[in-house]
């Protein structure tokens, strides 16, 4: 994940070149999701190496740990992986004054992506036939705004919650929950799993052929590789991700994005990810909305023109490779956050990858929303 | 084999001393007059010594002037861990009543703190916040020490073991009150972004005062029953002292320095969260860094925080390893410091100044 965002990055600096004339200089540091560890990078970066802006971030607990440091010294920041609604309603939302120069332009806040996948789950209801539902969410910050909406948002729709369940990260055995699913007659699981769970729900899942599809979002299996990693038992499985994979065309730009990056970054001697995944295209997009926001705003002097760049990035309508990016201003309900898409009233800007099986192995294939499927869903061939 | 690697390092030491023996000689009179003033408190010391602990401390104290950001960042660190460190050798290293439980008590202290501004007023000044946070590192001290410290051996590190676990696992629960996996932010951060020099003192001062307190108190009477306590409790039994007594002394002379480690720690980076302040990691990394530095010396584990601090954040970082391949490393020298030199690295290296000085006069 992290490798993916720097290298996207550096693809991102190396297009733009220069910003008002000066040259980008890019400076990658490693958060190893640890608070105390990218605090003091934090304050490297605005005492010592002066930088204009930065970007990242995956777990929102490092994100929440760096805010109030990053809002004190005023220098822009723009999330790009962490989903965590609060980490801006508590900071942004709160006293935006203060927290102003803190921004995010994607993924959509965990509170739209609940909304979001609830539209998901009512598309596989219309596919499938599918009207019971199991949520199982990992204790962590970032899926608390699932916990809270998701059950709800499913039952407006009609839909059947039968089994709603938070699992420790350290959980590992999952038998015992996968039972009570299949005893509760879901038809399928929405889980919400980033730094627990990984294979350990999908290996017995697959092989007791479970009579349920597994949905939701699963940050491992974001990863182009996970299919070898997973031996395979990850098929059928899918997960929400920005960029969707990389596997399709969402804005027009998206494929010549991926395409530069496995130019530059796949192949012989390597490392893995093979695609930017989804905070590189995040990443990606924000370095490139910024150089618009410079452009609008005629500054990056964060010290005495701040107000000029905030009303810049409310301002600045930009199509990354990910999704059309423009910010919410700071009377919304969500002030400096990004934007979710509409088509007839659903949120759009939320695509859905599945593994789905080849002739000789299996790949993601973006099923969700419709307008940017490159497959349809398949449900588990032992279901049908 | 260690035994005929020390007999011959001990006789490269008595040749060198026939150079050094003059040099000391010709400091001892400094050392000498520092022995008359404080040797009674901190203990007396021979000339190259003398040098080395002043050499030290005019390092500490002007290293904004050498360092660079980087470096006044790890002694920042460096010097909230040492405090945690030395206060969990006056307790488990004195007594010999290892715990692997002590990241409750900074914890405790670094949560109440944050717990107050969160769920009680956030406006409380920290002349408040402080001193009920290291009170309530005293408090859970207590609950620990009253049960756990009447049992011995594996019973009593187990227990304290065990405390860490259940600690750690009520944050979630209690997420309304702890924050949960994220913790709680918004506390006043004292380290100044834009003036590390003026905030490295504040944590930097300190740590030399608590380390100063308990120095004190290691060489005190308290000191010489604690350490009876490990080398022969029953002993101390029979002499007709009641060892239990001064054991939860032991636990409660740690509390405090716990309590200041975990509050500095809170107000460092201005937030709390269970894996920065509570994981049972945090326990064994005060460990290691005293036996790194030399268990029941107060001045070794102060020696060993500054030493693994800085091996990992500056030596090891710059050679631009990941996270976990330097604690691996580090690991490694933890264990290779246990079977070559268990007394720790600093207290060989006290001795071996004492050596290296000749004969005492």
């Amino acid at each position: 994940m992290g490798l993916g965002s720097e290298r996207s990055a550096e693809i991102a600096v190396d297009e733009i070149g220069s910003v008002r004339d000066q040259e980008i200089d890019l400076i990658n540091e490693n958060t190893e999701r640890d608070v105390s560890t990218t605090s003091e990078i934090v304050e490297q970066f605005i005492a010592e190496d002066n930088v204009d802006l930065i970007v990242g971030t995956f777990s929102s607990e490092v994100t929440q740990g760096i805010t109030d440091t990053i809002a004190d010294s005023n220098v822009p920041f723009i999330i790009t992986g962490s989903a965590d609604s609060s980490t801006l309603t508590e900071t942004t939302g709160q006293n935006y004054e203060k927290y102003k120069n803190i921004f995010r332009t994607g993924p959509i806040n965990s509170e739209l992506q609940a909304e979001g996948m609830a539209d998901y789950a009512e598309f596989l209801s219309d596919t499938h036939g599918w009207n019971s539902f199991a949520h199982l969410a990992e204790e962590a910050a970032w899926t608390k705004p699932f916990q809270e909406l998701l059950p709800g948002y499913l039952e407006d729709r009609g839909l059947d919650v039968v089994y709603d369940n938070t699992v420790s990260l350290s959980t590992d055995n999952y038998t015992p929950i996968l039972d009570d699913i299949e005893a509760a007659g879901a038809d399928a699981v929405i889980r919400f799993f980033a730094a627990g769970g990984q294979g350990k729900l999908i290996g017995p899942w697959i092989q007791n052929e479970y009579p349920f599809a597994v949905e939701g979002t699963h940050v491992a299996s974001m990863s182009p590789e996970f299919w070898q990693q997973s031996s395979g038992a990850c098929i059928y499985e899918t997960t929400s991700q920005s960029g969707g994979g990389g596997v399709g065309e969402l804005t027009g730009k998206t494929m010549d994005f991926v395409e530069k990056y496995e130019e530059e970054y796949t192949g012989e001697g390597q490392d893995p990810p093979s695609k930017p995944m989804y905070m590189g295209f995040n990443t990606y997009d924000a370095i490139h909305f910024y150089s618009k926001v410079a452009e609008e705003a005629g500054t990056i002097n964060y010290s005495d023109n701040l107000d000029d760049i905030v009303e810049a990035m409310h301002s600045v309508e930009y199509t990354g490779a990910a999704a059309e990016i423009s910010l919410y201003g700071e009377d919304s309900k969500y002030p400096n956050d990004a934007k979710e898409a509409r088509t007839n009233g659903k949120i759009s800007n939320f695509p859905i990858t599945q593994w789905q099986p080849t002739e000789n192995g299996g790949k993601q294939e973006i099923v969700y929303p419709p307008a940017n499927a490159t497959a349809d869903h398949m449900m588990p061939h032992w279901m049908s | 084999m260690s035994s005929e690697t020390g007999r011959s390092s001990e006789a490269v030491l008595d040749r060198l001393s026939t150079v050094t023996g003059p040099v000391n000689r010709a400091l001892q009179p400094l050392a000498n007059a520092y022995n008359r003033l404080l040797g009674g408190y901190f203990g007396e010391m021979n000339g190259l010594q003398f040098v080395l602990i002043v050499g030290t401390l005019v390092g500490l104290l002007t290293a904004p002037l050498w360092g660079n950001y980087a470096l006044i960042q790890s002694m920042v660190a460096a010097s909230i861990w040492a405090i945690l460190a030395m206060g969990w050798d006056i307790q488990s290293g004195y007594t010999g009543y290892i715990s692997f439980g002590h990241s409750v008590l900074s914890g405790g202290a670094a949560y109440t703190t944050a717990m107050l501004i969160h769920n009680v007023n956030p406006e409380l000044p920290l002349l408040v916040t402080i001193p009920v946070s290291v009170l309530a590192a005293l408090g859970i001290g207590l609950l620990i020490a009253l049960p756990s410290l009447r049992l011995s051996g594996p019973y009593f590190s187990l227990i304290t073991f065990v405390a860490v676990l259940i600690f750690y696992r009520m944050m979630n629960p209690f997420s309304e009150y702890t924050g949960g996996e994220t913790g709680l932010s918004g506390l006043e951060k004292i380290f100044d972004v834009t003036a590390p020099a003026a905030s490295y003192y504040l944590f930097l001062l300190p740590m030399l005062a608590v380390a100063a307190a308990l120095l004190i108190v290691a060489r005190s009477n308290i000191g010489l029953i604690l350490v009876a306590i490990r080398e022969n409790e029953s002993a101390v039994e029979a002499a007709g002292i009641n060892a239990t007594k001064f054991k939860i002394w032991s636990f409660v002379l740690s509390s405090i320095p716990m309590g200041i480690g975990g509050v500095l720690l809170a107000h460092r980076f201005g937030n709390v969260d269970p894996a920065t302040f509570i994981v049972v990691d945090n326990s064994i990394e005060m460990i290691a860094m005293a036996v790194v530095g030399g268990m029941s010396s107060i001045l070794g584990p102060l020696g060993g925080a500054f030493l693994i601090i800085l091996l990992e954040d500056v030596v090891l970082h710059a050679l631009g390893l990941e996270a976990e391949l330097r604690w691996a490393i580090l690991w490694a020298i933890v264990l290779a410091i246990l079977v070559f030199a268990r007394d720790g690295l600093f207290r060989k290296l006290w001795h071996g100044l004492e050596r290296l000085g000749g004969d005492r006069r």
